[in-house]
């Protein structure tokens, strides 16, 4: 166990590191992020005062919609920076260095890379959420709690979607789209939605568990509710790594599409 | 005195003006060909427009309902459908032009391309509108047949929909202004996607993606309307959905004017980016 | 104990048949058809501690796959195997604490950063504890010679450079064996030196046994004494280097330099003679069978003599008893036309081989 944390440690090191060969870029991906995410904040700010959509909706329900959402975004993606371009290295044959080297195959593969935008969207969510909610100790931990878990559901999706490629090849297109839409849906009030597409979001597109239980547990605590979040973060976990290693089994098996070169 | 003969060698004929566009046709014609052959790739953006069609049709629903009037503003439940379809399809069928751009210019690609007899920004102009053409299609497929489940036939009158292509022309054009210049920036900076980005969410945010300007809260609206970003998604859409002579004819001026500075800044940029190509060999 | 044992490894891929058209597509959905492509079959060896073997063959031999079967990144579908006793497919994770490989296209090394970095990042991943080291560290630096480049970022290296620290990244945790995939391909000359003197001293100080595949005919014929020429996933040969070149070696070439200046219209005539294989050029050797004048050129003499028609006995004595020799080199043919030769009786003739040969001649036999 302490050897995976120096290990994650060590690439969190190179990668940043590596990050900061190119500063200005690393840090105007950063500061462009963390723009647009306050751009949104702001408009919808605006939107939500000019029109109550939502009976009983406060200004620190919105914060707290797009802070912890954009935090355990970024969180995921800072650390675990390849995972959105799973696909590819599937399809391109990239596993095989991994394959050779004594550490877990996905893992290794997750954190081989960082988002710098990424980095972004977390200083977005700490500071919005310190800022502009004034958390209690508690509620400050909390967050952090509510960030974590919600970067292990994003992860989790994205292993899951790039984890197509060993069935469908290139599937990198496909799963940017879901996962855009993944964000789009958990940045506005669940309360809206309706019959099937709640459905929808509670279960496949797990927007729900990314906005509305945070919003509900930072608003009003209950242990429950606080458990059936980690039940669900630890099944998609536990589901992802599933399907990846299924699929890992095929490509050791060399019979997917476009595979082998001699 | 004798009659010289005069002899002249054959010269090449230079094709005249007009007949030089011919090749841009032709790249225009390629781009979009080769645009409908990756078109699952195209077909997969539909799936953000759908998610973003579901979220805004449910959440301006609620928000009527919320409300006891059936209108917001001059926006019946329909119209405003019917704007979020015209401004999504424009929003969502943007191509990555300025990564395009960006690349050729740091692989170096770029010198060689100036080489070639061919103008390199009505190339790209060309290669772009073959591509926003075909998303442009798909795109306002989906949407609106989306619209017309949710809410049924679109309100468009006649003129709102004669004036259509000129906006859309118009909009999709200062798109391709702003990207291109944004791509060139490569020059001088490490990487433009940041730019990019900056640029897409201002367009989106007051360029009125979610909301029609005039819905917006005061004063950000009025601002906004006279802003550049209203010429791109919100002045097309409303001029189609609520056509009105007045504010067609002040949409035409400001996306004119719009195109105009940034023709002037392209130009600029285009001017010194060749230079420094000629000095450093790219 | 033998580190690398293979027995009866065979490996085919099942990949589904496109179909073309939309009828075609439509039937493949709920009759997929298969297509079978054997790209190894029955495959045996084993590998002793410290033995340097060169894996050689055309493209699309088998190659690859055999390396990733050994290296546990494909599973076969017959056979076994056993590297350092354990079965890759199933034990790769304990097994990639001990071996290591370099694929000549691949880079472990961090483009952006310089190679201290990545070493550091290597130790976090092989668990290596610091004391350890930095005293591996250390030694490899100073074998490798490459002190001077730990700093700079790897992307201001050359290639050379940036192999050698390839290198040394690959044997940070002292694996027993090493797979070489192409090890020295885009290098100059000298670098490639380099790379073949570093890797044998590898394996004379560490005892580590070395797997090689490579076109290069130089790194076979110096790194390695022992060659498995795989063709068409079997193996058409397995024998140390230097019998590959006696038995399918059919001649030698004699360089002579020589005191006197042969005559020009010697020199033409040996140039019409060369095709018809007579020795009419030379003074002394007529009636010899066997021996064709090569190239004439000053005072050097080039000539490559079939020893299965002629032993080179007599065509050396002739020549030192007419000629006063300054100089007298005998050498075998490069690697490319041996294995030629082994293709030419065994394998498919005219397969691509793609080898490239530090001392092609101009004029050599062909296969």
């Amino acid at each position: 166990m302490r050897s995976y944390l120096r290990f994650l440690g060590g690439y969190l090191s190179a990668n940043l590191q590596a990050a900061m060969e190119y500063r200005a870029g690393f840090w105007s991906q950063v500061a462009s992020m963390a723009l647009n995410d306050g751009l949104w904040l702001g408009f919808w700010f605006l939107f939500f005062q000019r029109y109550p959509v939502v009976q009983g909706w406060v200004v620190s329900d919105i914060i707290i919609v797009w802070a912890v959402p954009a935090a355990g975004f970024g969180l995921a993606t800072g650390i675990f920076g390849r995972a959105q371009r799973l696909a590819s290295v599937i399809t391109s044959g990239g596993l095989d260095s991994y394959l050779t080297m004594p550490k877990n195959v996905l893992l290794h593969v997750l954190v081989s890379a960082t988002s710098a935008s990424g980095w972004g969207d977390l200083i977005f969510g700490l500071v919005a959420f310190t800022l502009l909610i004034r958390p209690t100790p508690f509620d400050f931990l909390l967050y952090l709690a509510l960030v974590l878990m919600v970067a292990i559901i994003f992860t989790a999706f994205l292993v899951l979607l790039g984890s197509l490629a060993f069935w469908l090849g290139n599937s990198e297109g496909l799963s940017q789209q879901l996962m855009g839409a993944l964000i789009s849906f958990s940045t506005y009030p669940t309360a809206i939605f309706h019959g099937a597409v709640k459905l929808l979001l509670f279960t496949v597109l797990p927007a729900g568990f990314i906005s509305y239980f945070p919003v509900e547990l930072l608003r009003s605590f209950r242990w429950p509710l606080l458990g059936a979040l980690f039940a669900f973060t630890v099944g998609i976990a536990a589901l992802a790594w599933a399907v990846f290693h299924l699929g890992l089994r095929r490509y050791e098996s060399g019979n997917r599409l476009g595979a082998q070169a001699l | 005195m004798t009659q010289g003969i005069t002899l002249s060698a054959p010269v090449r004929k230079r094709p005249g003006r007009w007949r030089s566009f011919g090749k841009y046709w032709a790249v225009f014609q390629i781009s979009m060909a080769s645009s409908l052959a990756y078109i699952s790739e195209i077909a997969f953006r539909a799936v953000t427009l759908v998610a973003l069609m579901v979220i805004f049709v449910q959440l301006w629903q609620t928000t009527y309902s919320a409300q006891a009037n059936s209108h917001l503003g001059a926006f019946t439940i329909r119209d405003i459908i019917w704007y979020l379809a015209l401004v999504e399809t424009l929003a969502t069928s943007v191509p990555a032009l300025n990564r395009r751009v960006d690349g050729e210019v740091r692989s170096g690609d770029l010198a060689y391309l100036l080489g070639r007899p061919c103008n390199y920004v009505f190339y790209q102009y060309a290669h772009y509108l073959g591509e926003r053409v075909v998303r442009l299609a798909m795109a306002l497929l989906v949407a609106s047949t989306l619209a017309l489940l949710f809410v049924g036939p679109p309100p468009i009158s006649f003129w709102g929909l004669l004036a259509a292509p000129l906006v859309i022309f118009l909009s999709i054009s200062i798109d391709f202004g702003a990207l291109f210049a944004i791509g060139l920036l490569a020059f001088w900076t490490e990487e433009t996607e940041s730019f990019a980005l900056i640029y897409s969410r201002l367009v989106l945010v007051l360029g009125g993606v979610l909301v029609p300007l005039e819905l917006f809260p005061e004063p950000l609206g009025s601002i906004a309307r006279v802003l550049p970003f209203a010429a791109l998604l919100y002045g097309p859409a409303r001029t189609i959905i609520k056509f009105d002579l007045g504010q067609f004819g002040a949409l035409l001026v400001q996306q004119g004017l719009t195109l105009a500075v940034l023709a002037f800044l392209v130009a600029g940029i285009y001017r010194l980016v060749v230079r420094r190509v000629n000095i450093n060999g790219g | 104990m033998n580190v690398v044992e293979v027995d009866g490894l065979g490996k085919h891929f099942r990949t589904r048949q496109r179909a073309a058209g939309l009828a075609g597509s439509a039937r493949a959905l709920f009759q997929p058809s298969y297509r079978v492509r054997e790209a190894v079959r029955s495959v045996s060896f084993s590998l002793e501690r410290g033995e340097m073997l060169a894996f050689i063959g055309p493209n699309g031999a088998g190659k690859s796959t055999m390396i990733k079967m050994l290296t546990g990144i494909l599973y076969p579908t017959m056979g076994q195997a056993r590297v350092l006793g354990l079965v890759p497919w199933r034990e790769r994770r304990a097994l990639s604490y001990r071996i290591a490989s370099v694929f000549g296209q691949k880079s472990q090394l961090w483009f952006h950063l310089p190679p201290r970095d990545t070493f550091r990042l290597l130790a976090r991943i092989y668990d290596l504890d610091e004391a350890v080291f930095q005293k591996r560290l250390a030694f490899l630096v100073e074998a490798f010679e490459i002190e001077d480049y730990l700093t700079t970022p790897v992307r201001k290296l050359s290639l050379g450079e940036r192999m050698r620290c390839e290198l040394a990244a690959a044997l940070l945790h002292g694996p027993e064996v090493l797979f070489l995939d192409e090890p020295t391909i885009g290098l100059d000359v000298i670098a490639k030196q380099r790379m073949r003197d570093l890797i044998g001293r590898l394996n004379a100080e560490e005892q580590t046994t070395v797997f090689l595949t490579s076109h290069d005919a130089g790194d076979v014929e110096q790194i390695c004494r022992r060659a498995i020429v795989i063709n068409d996933g079997q193996i058409i040969l397995d024998a140390p280097v230097a019998t590959l070149k006696r038995e399918y070696l059919r001649s030698k070439t004699i360089d002579l330099l020589l005191e006197e200046v042969i005559e020009p219209e010697v020199t033409a005539n040996a140039a019409t003679n060369g095709a018809a294989g007579q020795p009419a050029g030379l003074v002394g050797l007529e009636g010899m069978e066997g021996v064709r004048v090569v190239k004439i050129k000053g005072h050097g003499v080039k000539l490559e003599v079939d020893t299965r028609q002629q032993p080179i006995e007599p065509v050396v004595s002739a020549l030192m008893r007419r000629y006063r020799v300054l100089d007298l080199n005998i050498a075998d043919p490069p690697m490319e036309e041996i294995i030629a030769a082994i293709y030419g009786t065994n394998g498919t003739s005219g397969a691509v081989l793609g080898m490239a040969s530090a001392g092609a001649e101009p004029g050599a036999h062909s296969p």
